[in-house]
Order: structure tokens, then C-alpha cells, then sequence
């Protein structure tokens, strides 16, 4: 029998029990360690998992037991579970931790969001239960407290302060980092259940969240479309936050973990989530930061991305191409050359959706803008720590062919090329002490022709407009001398 | 008609080289002059440099001077002028012409005074190939100050002066030489303070543009491979390659090939002889009139394969132990396992390898004697390359011409003491600065141990460190003053400390607290002036005050803990007799407890922010002193206070060790990541913290993997501590130099001869060599032999010992061809000096004197310093050697150890 037939099964037995048995021995010693140890301890539910083993048994594939006395069991316990929800008040005795057990133990029997729908309507009714999980969920405030075994103090300490600060750039890295801090189930259960029932109230009590540590607890169990539903709703940018994140990076990481494929993302709602967060200037500026300093964490961002950017104002276009760290991709360890390239191909994809998507006024507006900073960068120009030691590429070079495709003609494309032609002639001019001062220009000079190269070798075709290895720039059967000595490209 | 003068010949020559086709095409030059001159009087020529190029230029650019004059500090009343212009190539031949003529050089407008310049003809100056950061020695030395030479090369038509009377100055005193070239450097790179033969010459540069070519050796195929191309105005002629390789004064590779345009092959060997030696192959490309139109000294970056001389197949890597000395007089065993260092292919500054650098494990044991490694990487590979760079620069001494000799700048010390030709240790004594700012470390590593310190300060006092702490972050400058009042309120706090004001810290703690005060009052003593090395550890300090203050750390008790101070505050506020005989103090604080009690809940932990612990505290501080506090408590009363200040003091442990737990297990994961872990001083003062902790108490909490991370640093840390780290670490950095010397020349052996030379300074040294089986020598006097603990035992006891100990810590010898020899009795000679000798090494040894035993080196000061005739100090020592090897019985006799056995 698979999970749901059993819990089917036990809902249908559960419906006939009138009397269930009160209460579960469990709760009692549940409710005595509640007066001991502080919320979120783990140790608070162990007699629960004494008693409710068969749930975990089922939960893990073991075959669960046959006894009859375990399936009256869970029915039995199902039958007080129901009971209870639609009896239960705010103002008798253990009423929190009455009801922490039974979300408690309404969360260890849902699987594939197949419980909840089968609770009867009638807890609808109960809205002293619903206003109360409404209540709490408003009023949620999680502690930065660690585990012996988990996360560093300064991580957690650093978390905390860029989460007040909504330092969302140093939130990040540090995001990943938080496996040991200590989270309390009940925010995540009752969001469960008020999704459930009523959907608003949730997203009316969560507008003020203000902790991303709080905002992860809340949409632990809620599924991929109750997430983004919620995001969209409410004002909460920690929500917000909390939702893009697991969708775009935390599932993908958990599944590649596990050798699993990639879980299906829900494009549209998150392309929707980005144009709402581009409606604020400042956020969407350091949220393109965050999601932008290393695009490939987040391939699954940039499809959506690329979409929501079709939509989006000049300004915030402009924040996105800003948002970039623009590097030159020589460094010799090959690992770094590859995350590069892999950074390369995750905005090429985003830019390519925009394409797509995008009318060609507001292609022009990012082409333009990413052809402006790419000038601007010149491949660090204004460094002296990063030279270029070969020719490199940029994360920008899908936009870059886009400008000299969509917003040039053939003849200012041809002008710009003769230009670097006489640049690259006219470069011993300058005097250099070490021939590799000449060399890191030239390959400067013959990085910035990459793009004009491609664009002018692919004008009128359907070619990609990403080039992939890199252009000589004299042809050595017509042009030998002027081949051998300008097309070293450096080692790719 | 008048013969034909030397000028006449420069003319004629100039002419040819800038004719179209014949080595490029040019159509002007670019022509840098550089030029000093005294108010009222002309200016003259310091150094001139023309380059042709292919550019076209109208005659007459007007000059352009690239900067304000420059005046130097020593010539104040001199200007000297960087002047650029370009001029077409006939104005360029008739101020050849001119010059002639009159003795007047004028190329761009100004008339320049020179000496009499003579014309040298025909040199050509093959491509530059420096690199930065290497020792250029190969490199022809005009190319630091041609331009852009670095093609095929160029010929150069030199106007030199043999005088330059007008530049005495530079000679007389060199430092202004040196300041001028530095000032011209920043406007074109040119270093002429090394070529001050040059000063007064004109530089006529034709850069070979006609063709085009690379030069590449392929290892494998063990030729070279030439591309070449035509200019696409030019007429291809017929062309010649030469390729030599020449080994101890010999030519011992040759090849020639008439050369194609594309590529053309020139089979020829090059050996490691050749290599090692400074010789790499010289490569010509010239015409059918005999011009040279390219040259290459060094080709495009070819080397060698030289892996079969260091493939090392069949054993392992070998494996050692040292024996040292911490600094608490115990002995630990640390087994180093290195694997030899092989070089599959020459290296290349673009083609790194990933395992180029060394790697090897030291092996350590924990208290429990399970051993702890540690893996080690050494960056070898840049040294590599600068081996390489040396050996294959051919030491092109150019002829000994007289100004070439009397070159001012020879050699750049920097590069002396890189590769350790010369280097000064200065012992303990240089570092006495540091040691003094270890005691500000101790305030800040006591207040981070803690986590206290803010609340052992008061308001005031933190208030006043805040504001200094805001100075330090606003201020920029390099010194800052403190006023008096700061002063006396860093002061106040230490003098605190001292007084024992202050109770909570334990006494080691206070001890290092009064470190600082002697600081402080240094600072005072000096008008307050504070240097910028304490601003730093000041700004430190502030920060983790400032911290400590935001992070008073709560605990939470159970309330039947608290109930007494509720009950006593009653009792007392009944009794008005009890109330009398406390202090008014006292009962305030009781006051303020009781009503912090009150409202809280009775039903779960009663949260204890740090204001209410340290009343706690200096309530049961009163009442354990007094001595009639019977009178006012009851002894139940008392107990249970005791039992509540024992309470407080148990909660604020288990937050500090759980803080320790978190930083033990941060350590503890980059450890176990990264296999080897880089300490900073909060790392350092964490762990110091918490070794402490477990010697003490023997730390339950702690689990195994903690302890043996602990254990792992607690020496080091203790090191870092004392003197003896410093000792350790000088001496250490000395060695390092040793096997570095070991390692850079002894590729056919290594020979250390030094009377006091023990078990352990081989191990430290010749043990180190990386070239396999090289023949290593270690010459002693064994009566001098001694280490500490050995003074006066009979030399036979004693040699035993020496054996016995390289026995035990030998490991697997992998590769070790070792002898060690004392001098005994009356065989041999005395000796006294401590020599380091390379026997073999191509032209003749070459031998570095110590300067000091290998026992002390870099401990006091001494000067290691390469020998001027290594071959005579070689000689010495085998002399020597010989007597002690002259028969089986002398041999045997001197002979304390030796691998293979």
C-alpha cells in the first residue's frame, strides 16, 4: 500500500469513530518537556516519535506493520486530530501546545499535500483556530540560536546583522551556511494549514515578517504555488526573498545532491515575483546584485529573468546590466575559466529569453546599456591588479553582438572595426619596458574586436550570436605577416 | 678629395639600414631626447634615443616636452628635460650628416652640447626577453633602453661620447643618477642608471620589421621550429638560419637551414649540460649581404624536457624525524615525509601544472600519540622558473669596454639576497618592537577570551575609550595624539586591574591586563604620541569593547534559585536591626534585585542580564566576608545564597564554553577541509583560551576531535607566546635559506663542513636535498659535537648516540647518499670556519660561508655570504676529507653515519 491509500484509509476509519481515545499518551509527556526545555528543542518531540513510529516507518518506506492494532491506531488518532482542530479555543489549558502536537502530527502524516484536503470543512468554521495561527504567524520572531554542532556564532552573528540590515548581498553566501541554527516547526505547520483554509489571512499576516530565517520557517510546507501565491501577496521583502531562493537555488542544489533531475520551477509566477520586485528601485538593484554576482548559482533564474526583463523600465534594466561584476576570464586555474564561462552561458540564457520576449525598442534599451558599460569596463582599464593575459570574453557578450546587430548598422559596426584595426597597427607606438605591457594591450585591443568580429561574420544569418572561441584577427593565407604577428590569441 | 671619414661610413650605413625593403620600411623616427642644462648655458645630450618606424610624419613636428623639468635634490641649480618629437628619416641622416660636419647634434629644433661623439657600427641587438620580476642577466643590456625590442630584434648605430665630462656629476656621486632614472622611468620606460656607460651617447634604433618571425624548441621532437613571413611591401630574398649551442668555450650543437617563408625546421640537441649551464642556443636569420635580420638569444620560452634526471621510480618518498626541543625543555618527535620534486617537463610561466608545487605531510603526534598530519605545500614552482630563467640566460658579459666596466649598478641587491648570495640575520634583537606589541594583543586576546571586558568597565571609562576608538577610525593620519585626560583613563583602568578593583578576571588574566599598563605609560612618557602599529591594535581593542558592550550575554535561572534574595530582602526590610548592620549599599542592591524579581514570571527561568549576575556576585562577596552576618542572615539563608552565586557562575561557564565549543568546531571543519589551516591572532588567542581551559579542567565538554585539534596547536601556541617561538622561528627562517642553497646548486652534491655540526642539523639540512642520490657530505669535530644534555660524555659515547639517533628518525633514506664524518683525535686537521659547498657545480664549486654554526644560524646575528673561490674552500674540504677516508681503519674509525649503510 503506498502512503495516501493508508492514510485514505485511516481518514475513511477515522470518519466512523464517534469517541476517539483521549488524549494520545505522547501528549502528555509532550506537554511536561514543554515546561522544560525552550521551543524548537528537538528533544521536546521525542516521545512523540516514540509514539507515532508507524508514521515514520511509513514515511521512510519501511514496510509499515500489519497489525490491526497500529491501523485502529491511526485512525484513532486521525478521529481525535479532527476533533480537536474543530473544538479547539484559545483560552483552555495548554491550548499552544495542544495545538503545536496536533500540527505536529498533522505534519508528519502529509505527504504530497494529500492531507489537508481531506480534513472535513467544518474547521473552516473555527475561526478563534484560524485568527490564532494568523496571530501567530504575525507575530513570529525567530532566535539566532546555534546548534552545538551547527554553524559557526560569527556566521550566525553576521546572518542576523545582515538580515536586520537587509544586507541581502551578504545574506546570501551566508544563507547556505545556516544549518545549524535552531528553527521552531510551528510557523511552517501553521502556514500549512492556514493556506489551507484561508489563504488571505496568511498572506495578510505575513506583511510584516522582517526576518528571513522566520520567512524560510513559514514556507517550509508550503507547496511551489502556495510559495509564490504568498510571495506575490504579501509586502514582506524577506518573503519574497525566502521564496525566490528556495525556488531558484535551494530545491536545485537539494536535487543535484540526491543525482535527481532539477525540479520543474513555476516560470511565470516567478517572472511576475521579479517585475513587482523591479517596481522598487533600490531593491531591485541589490537583489540583482545578489543574484547576479555569480549567475550560474542560479541557472534556473534566468529564463524567468530574461522574461521579466521583456517588461521591465530602462532604469531597471540598466540596474540589471549594472549589477554585473565584469572579469577578465584569464586566470589560469581551469576551474575558474570554467565557473566563468558557466556564469557566461547562465546571463546568455537569461538574454536570450529576453530576446524573445522583448520588443525591439526595449532590446535597444539593454543592448545600449550593456554596450555603455562594457566600454566603460574596457576590460579593467582601471586596474592594475587584473590584466588581460590572453583574449578574453565578457559576461555581456550576447548584448554586445545584440547592440552591433539591432542597434548598429553594417557601416558604424565596419568604422568601429577599422578604428581597432588602426589601434592595433599604431600600438608599438607606445613605449613598453616588458613585452608583456604590449602584449596585455594588444590582447585588450583584440578582446574588444571579438564582438565586432562575430557580429560582422554573422550579420543576415541565423548563427548564435554568442562566439564561442575566439576570431584571429588577420587571416594567415591572405595576410601572413600581419597573421603572425598579431593572431597569438594567448592560450585558451 | 678627402678620404672617407668614420662619418661619412655612419652616414653610408644609415642610409643603408633605413633604405626601403632592406630590414623595414620606415618613414620617420620617433625621437626622445633627453638633456640638462644650467641657467644661461646650453643644453646638453644625457641620452638620446631615435627609433625608426613605418609611420609617416610631416618633417618639422614640433618637439614636445614630456614634463616639467626635472631637478634633483643633489643638482639644484640643473634642469633636465625629456623632449619627444618625430622627424623624418632624412632629417634624422643629415643630423648625422651635420653632426660631421660641425660637431653639432640637432635632430628636432634644439641644438644639443655633447662630447665627441664617435659613431659604433654594426651592432645588432637581439630581441629583448626580460621578464618581469626575474633576473635578466641574459638579456643584452641596451635593451633597457631601446624600445619595444621585442621582436626580431634591432640594429643600432651608436654616437657614443668617451668623455662625458659634462655628467661627472652622476659618477661622483651615484644616488643622483639613480633619482634621475627613476623620474625618467614614470615618463618612458627606460632604466638608464643601469647602462651609465651610455650617459652622453645618441641611440639610433632600426627595429627589423621586414619580416616576421617566431622561434619555438619542441622538447620532444628536439628541433626548432621557425615561422616566418614577409613584409607585404617587401621582395622576398633568400634567407639563412644559424642555430649554436655552445658548452665551455666549445660549440657543441649546430645547425643551418636556407629558411622559407612559413615554417622551417633546424634539427639540433640541447643537453643538460648546456642547460645547466647557462647556455642556451643562440638562433640568427640572416640575408644574402650578410644581415643579421633576426636574432633570438633565448627562443620563445623553449625548454628542455629534464624529466629522466629526476624521475624517481621504485621507491617512495623519504620519510625522516626530527627530534626537537619546545620550549618546555620536553622533546617531540615530528616525522616529515617529503616526495621528491619532479619536474615532467621545464615549466612554463603559462603552462603551470597543477602539482608543480611540493606537497608533503609533517606528521605530528597529539597526547594520546595518535598522529595528527598536516599537509604542506611549498610554491616551488616560481622558483622553478627563476631557476630556469637563470640557467638558460647565458651570462652575456658584454667586452670590457672601459665604461661598461665602471658600471655603477651592477646588481641589484633585492636580487642578492633572493637567491641568497648575501643575507644578514640580526637575531632577537630585531624584534623587540614586536615582542612589546604582544602585550596589546594580551589586552585584546584577554577581553575576546573573556567576552566581558565591557561590563567590567564602567560607563565613564567606556565612554572615554569609545571616543578615542572614534578618533582612531575618523582620523587619518599616521600619528595621533591622545589628550591627557585619555591617557590618564586608559591609565585609570589598568591601575584597576592592578588593585584588583576589578574581581572578576582570574589572576593570570590580571597579570596580562598589567602588561598593558607599561605600554600606556610609555605612550604618556613620549608626550602622547601614538605610534601607527598601536593605533592598529588600538582601533582593535575599541571594536571588541564596543562589541562586548552590545553583547552582554544573559543567563537564565531557575526561580527557586532566586527565592532567597526575595526572602532575605523581607526579612531585612521587617528587622530594622538587621538592617543597620549592612551597608546601605548592600541593601540597595538587594533592593533592586527583589524588585526585579517581583515581576518576573515564577513559572519559568528568570532571565539574569550581566548587571544582575555581578550584584549577585558582590552580594555573596559582602556577605561570605563579613564576619557577623549572622546577625542578618540565617546560615540556611547563607547556603542558599551560596548555592544561587554558584549557580550564576556555572550558567556564565557553559555560555563561555559553548562559545569555546563553536570556535573549536569552526577550527576543527576548516582543519579537517583543508587539511592544513592558516592561524590568525584571533584563531591563535581563541585556542589559547580554550588549551588553557582543558589543561586546567580537564574540559569534559570537549569531544576527541576537539582535543586533538587542541593538542595539535597548544605548542605552537605556546611558541608564539615566548621568546622561544622567536628563537625558533629566526632560526627556522635561516634553515629554510640552507635547504633552499641545498636544493638551488646542489644538483651534483652538497657538502657541509662546521665543526659542531650534529644528528639534528643534518636532519634539518642535508636531509632536505631534493636531487636524488647527489653525493651529501657532513664534516663535524666530534669533540665539539654536543647538544645540551650530552656535555661531557666520552666522544665514543657520544658518536654512538649521534648514530644511534639518526637511526631512529632516518626513515626510508629514499634516495639518500649520505656520509657524515667527524674529525677524530688527532686524524685531520682543526677547523673552524662553517662552510656550505657545492663540489661540482659545471665551471667549478662554489661554497657560502655560514658565518655561524648550523645550531645557531639566524639566531644572532651573522652573515651568510657566497665565497669568491669555491673551488679553493672545496679543495680544503676534501683534503680534509681524504684524511679521514685514507684507509679502511681511519675511515671506519671517522665515519659516524652513513645511507645507503
Amino acid at each position: 500500500m503506498t502512503w495516501n491509500e493508508h492514510l485514505n484509509r485511516a481518514f475513511e476509519e477515522a470518519r466512523a469513530i464517534i469517541l476517539p481515545v483521549p488524549p494520545p499518551t505522547s501528549f502528555e509527556r509532550v506537554r511536561e518537556r514543554c515546561s522544560q526545555l525552550p521551543e524548537g528543542n528537538s528533544k521536546l518531540w521525542e516521545p512523540f516519535l516514540t509514539e507515532f513510529y508507524f508514521l515514520c516507518d511509513i514515511k521512510d518506506n519501511v514496510p509499515v506493520s500489519s497489525e490491526e492494532c497500529v491501523s485502529q491506531k491511526w485512525a484513532n488518532t486521525l478521529a481525535w486530530l479532527i476533533q480537536g482542530l474543530i473544538s479547539w479555543r484559545k483560552g483552555s489549558p495548554d491550548s499552544k501546545i495542544t495545538l503545536n502536537f496536533m500540527l505536529k502530527l498533522a505534519n508528519a502524516m502529509d505527504r504530497d499535500d494529500h492531507f489537508w484536503p481531506q480534513m472535513p470543512e467544518e474547521i473552516k468554521i473555527n475561526n478563534e483556530l484560524l485568527e490564532t495561527l494568523a496571530d501567530e504567524i504575525s507575530s513570529i520572531e525567530s532566535k539566532y540560536e546555534i546548534k552545538a554542532s551547527g554553524s559557526s556564532y560569527d556566521i550566525i552573528a553576521q546572518f542576523a546583522a545582515a538580515d536586520r540590515a537587509n544586507n541581502w548581498y551578504e545574506l546570501l553566501p551566508l544563507y547556505n551556511h545556516l544549518n545549524g541554527l535552531q528553527t521552531d516547526g510551528w510557523p511552517g505547520w501553521y502556514a500549512h494549514m492556514l493556506a489551507y483554509f484561508n489563504f488571505d489571512a496568511l498572506i495578510d499576516a505575513t506583511h510584516n515578517i522582517k526576518q528571513t530565517i522566520s520567512a524560510r520557517c513559514l514556507i517550509e510546507y508550503l507547496d511551489d504555488d502556495e510559495a509564490f501565491r504568498l510571495a506575490l501577496g504579501t509586502e514582506s521583502l524577506h518573503l519574497k526573498f525566502a521564496v525566490i531562493y528556495k525556488n531558484i537555488y535551494k530545491k536545485t542544489k537539494e536535487a543535484l545532491a540526491q543525482n535527481l533531475p532539477a525540479p520543474k520551477l513555476l516560470t511565470e509566477p516567478l517572472t511576475e515575483l521579479l517585475i513587482q520586485i523591479s517596481e522598487i528601485p533600490d531593491l531591485w538593484q541589490a537583489w540583482m546584485k545578489v543574484f547576479n554576482s555569480q549567475p550560474n548559482d542560479f541557472p534556473k533564474l534566468q529564463e524567468p529573468l530574461g522574461a521579466a526583463l521583456a517588461e521591465m523600465t530602462p532604469e531597471a534594466i540598466g540596474a540589471y546590466i549594472d549589477s554585473f561584476g565584469l572579469h577578465i576570464n584569464n586566470s589560469t586555474p581551469h576551474f575558474i575559466l570554467y565557473s566563468y564561462n558557466q556564469d557566461r552561458k547562465s546571463v546568455t540564457s537569461c538574454l536570450k529569453s529576453f530576446r524573445q520576449n522583448a520588443s525591439l525598442a526595449k532590446r535597444n534599451i539593454l543592448w545600449k546599456a550593456a554596450f555603455k558599460r562594457w566600454m566603460e569596463w574596457d576590460f579593467h582599464r582601471a586596474s592594475t591588479k587584473y590584466v588581460p593575459c590572453r583574449i578574453t570574453f565578457s559576461i555581456l557578450d550576447f548584448a554586445i553582438i545584440g547592440y552591433l546587430l539591432e542597434s548598429c548598422n553594417d557601416q558604424e559596426c565596419k568604422e568601429h572595426l577599422v578604428e581597432y584595426y588602426d589601434k592595433l597597427n599604431r600600438l608599438s607606438d607606445n613605449w613598453y619596458f616588458y613585452h608583456e605591457e604590449y602584449q596585455r594591450e594588444k590582447w585588450r585591443l583584440l578582446s574588444h574586436m571579438q564582438p565586432f568580429l562575430h557580429a560582422y561574420n554573422i550579420r543576415g544569418t541565423d548563427q548564435d550570436w554568442l562566439m564561442e572561441e575566439p576570431y584571429p584577427a588577420y587571416d594567415p593565407e591572405t595576410d601572413p605577416y600581419y597573421a603572425l604577428k598579431f593572431n597569438d590569441t594567448g592560450s585558451f | 678629395m678627402a678620404g672617407k671619414t668614420i662619418w661619412d661610413e655612419c652616414s653610408a650605413s644609415f642610409n643603408k639600414l633605413a633604405k626601403d625593403g632592406v630590414i623595414g620600411f620606415y618613414k620617420s623616427f620617433d625621437v626622445v631626447e633627453i638633456f640638462a642644462f644650467q641657467k644661461d648655458k646650453p643644453p646638453f645630450n644625457v641620452f638620446s634615443i631615435l627609433v625608426a618606424k613605418e609611420e609617416d610624419t610631416e618633417d618639422g613636428n614640433t618637439a614636445k616636452r614630456l614634463l616639467p623639468p626635472i631637478t634633483l635634490e643633489g643638482l639644484p641649480d640643473w634642469q633636465f628635460v625629456i623632449q619627444r618629437s618625430t622627424q623624418s628619416v632624412d632629417t634624422i641622416g643629415k643630423a648625422i650628416k651635420d653632426y660631421g660636419d660641425h660637431l653639432t647634434w640637432n635632430a628636432s629644433g634644439t641644438s644639443l652640447k655633447s662630447g665627441p661623439l664617435t659613431p659604433i657600427l654594426g651592432t645588432f641587438v637581439p630581441a629583448d626577453q626580460k621578464i618581469p620580476g626575474f633576473h635578466n642577466k641574459g638579456d643584452a643590456s641596451l635593451n633597457l633602453v631601446l624600445k619595444n625590442n621585442f621582436w626580431n630584434g634591432s640594429h643600432i648605430i651608436e654616437l657614443a661620447d668617451p668623455e662625458k665630462k659634462d655628467m661627472a656629476f652622476f659618477f661622483e656621486t651615484p644616488s643622483l643618477l639613480q633619482e634621475l632614472s627613476t623620474e625618467i622611468s614614470k615618463i618612458i620606460p627606460i632604466r638608464i642608471a643601469a647602462l651609465s656607460d651610455r650617459l652622453g651617447n645618441i641611440i639610433i634604433q632600426f627595429p627589423v620589421t621586414v619580416i616576421w618571425t617566431t622561434f619555438h624548441y619542441d622538447v620532444t621532437a628536439q628541433h626548432y621550429s621557425i615561422q616566418l613571413a614577409w613584409h607585404p611591401r617587401a621582395e622576398p630574398r633568400t634567407l639563412q638560419a644559424q642555430c649554436d649551442i655552445s658548452y665551455d668555450g666549445a660549440i657543441s650543437g649546430f645547425a643551418s637551414r636556407t629558411i622559407q617563408p612559413g615554417e622551417t625546421i633546424l634539427p639540433i640537441r640541447q643537453n643538460r649540460h648546456t642547460l645547466a649551464n647557462g647556455n642556451g642556443p643562440r638562433c640568427i636569420i640572416y640575408d644574402d649581404k650578410g644581415r643579421i635580420l633576426a636574432a633570438t638569444q633565448v627562443p620563445d620560452l623553449a625548454e628542455p624536457d629534464t624529466s629522466q634526471d629526476h624521475r624517481c621510480e621504485g621507491e617512495g618518498p623519504r620519510r625522516f624525524i626530527q627530534k626537537e626541543k619546545d620550549d618546555q625543555g620536553k622533546t617531540s618527535i615530528i616525522e616529515m615525509e617529503t616526495y621528491l620534486f619532479q619536474r615532467s617537463s621545464f615549466l612554463d610561466k603559462r603552462d603551470k601544472p597543477e602539482d608543480a608545487d611540493r606537497k608533503f605531510i609533517i606528521q605530528r603526534e597529539d597526547h594520546d600519540k595518535k598522529p595528527i598530519e598536516m599537509a604542506q605545500e611549498f610554491p616551488l614552482y616560481d622558483d622553478a622558473i627563476a631557476d630556469f630563467r637563470n640557467y638558460v640566460a647565458k651570462n652575456n658579459r658584454a667586452k670590457n669596454e672601459y665604461w661598461a666596466e665602471k658600471r655603477i649598478y651592477k646588481e641589484e641587491l633585492a636580487i642578492l639576497k633572493k637567491e641568497v648570495r648575501i643575507k644578514q640575520y640580526y637575531g632577537l634583537d630585531s624584534d623587540k618592537d614586536d615582542l612589546q606589541i604582544t602585550s596589546l594583543k594580551d589586552l585584546c586576546s584577554l577581553i575576546i577570551k573573556h567576552n566581558k571586558a565591557g561590563t567590567l568597565l564602567s560607563d565613564d571609562q567606556f565612554q572615554k575609550l569609545k571616543s578615542i576608538h572614534n578618533r582612531i577610525v575618523t582620523q587619518d593620519e599616521r600619528l595621533m595624539t591622545l589628550s591627557d585626560e585619555e591617557i590618564s583613563g586608559l591609565q585609570e583602568l589598568c591601575r584597576s586591574i592592578q588593585e584588583n578593583k576589578i574581581t572578576l578576571l582570574e589572576e593570570e588574566n590580571q597579570r596580562k591586563f598589567k602588561a598593558i599598563h607599561d605600554v600606556i605609560r610609555d605612550i604618556n612618557l613620549e608626550k602622547p604620541l601614538i605610534k601607527e602599529k598601536y593605533i592598529e591594535q588600538l582601533k582593535f581593542l575599541c571594536d571588541i569593547l564596543e562589541k562586548n558592550k552590545k553583547d552582554q550575554k544573559d543567563i537564565g535561572l531557575k526561580p527557586q534559585f532566586l527565592d532567597v534574595l526575595v526572602e532575605i530582602y523581607e526579612e531585612i526590610s521587617k528587622n530594622e536591626c538587621s538592617r543597620l548592620k549592612l551597608d546601605e549599599n548592600i541593601i540597595n542592591i538587594l533592593k533592586e534585585l527583589y524588585d526585579y524579581l517581583k515581576i518576573q514570571k515564577k513559572d519559568s527561568l528568570v532571565k539574569l542580564d550581566k548587571s544582575y549576575q555581578i550584584l549577585i556576585h558582590r552580594l555573596y562577596g559582602y556577605f561570605n566576608k563579613k564576619k557577623d552576618r549572622k546577625s542578618c542572615l540565617s546560615e540556611d539563608q547563607f547556603k542558599k545564597l551560596e548555592a544561587l552565586e554558584h549557580e550564576v557562575k556555572k550558567s556564565q561557564t557553559n555560555q563561555q564554553q559553548s562559545l569555546q565549543l563553536n570556535v573549536l568546531n569552526d577550527l576543527s571543519n576548516r582543519f579537517n577541509e583543508q587539511r592544513s589551516i592558516w592561524l590568525d591572532d584571533r584563531d591563535l588567542i581563541d585556542l589559547q583560551d580554550i588549551c588553557d581551559q582543558v589543561r586546567k579542567q580537564n574540559a569534559p565538554w570537549l569531544q576527541d576531535t576537539d582535543l586533538q585539534v587542541l593538542n595539535e596547536f597548544s605548542r605552537y601556541l605556546k611558541k608564539n607566546t615566548s621568546n622561544g617561538f622567536w628563537l625558533w622561528n629566526l632560526h627556522l627562517k635561516a634553515l629554510k635559506d640552507i635547504r633552499y642553497l641545498i636544493n638551488r646548486y646542489g644538483t651534483e652534491g652538497a657538502w657541509l663542513w662546521d665543526p659542531y655540526l650534529s644528528a639534528q642539523d643534518i636532519l634539518e639540512t642535508l636531509f632536505y636535498c631534493r636531487h636524488p642520490g647527489v653525493e651529501l657530505r657532513a664534516l663535524a669535530i666530534a669533540r665539539k659535537i654536543s647538544d645540551k644534555d650530552k656535555k661531557g660524555e666520552a666522544i665514543k659515547g657520544k658518536i654512538d648516540k649521534l648514530r644511534e639517533k639518526l637511526n631512529t628518525y632516518k626513515g626510508n633514506t629514499s634516495f639518500l647518499n649520505l656520509e657524515y664524518r667527524a674529525k677524530i683525535d688527532t686524524i685531520g686537521s682543526d677547523f673552524h670556519d662553517r662552510f656550505l659547498i657545492f663540489p661540482n657545480q659545471g665551471h667549478g664549486a662554489r661554497a657560502w660561508s655560514l658565518g655561524t654554526s648550523v645550531n645557531t644560524v639566524g639566531k644572532k646575528h651573522h652573515i651568510i655570504l657566497e665565497c669568491p673561490d669555491g673551488q679553493s674552500i672545496k679543495d680544503a674540504f676534501e683534503k680534509l676529507w681524504n684524511e679521514l677516508t685514507r684507509d679502511e681503519e681511519t675511515s671506519e674509525k671517522t665515519l659516524i653515519w652513513k645511507s645507503p649503510s
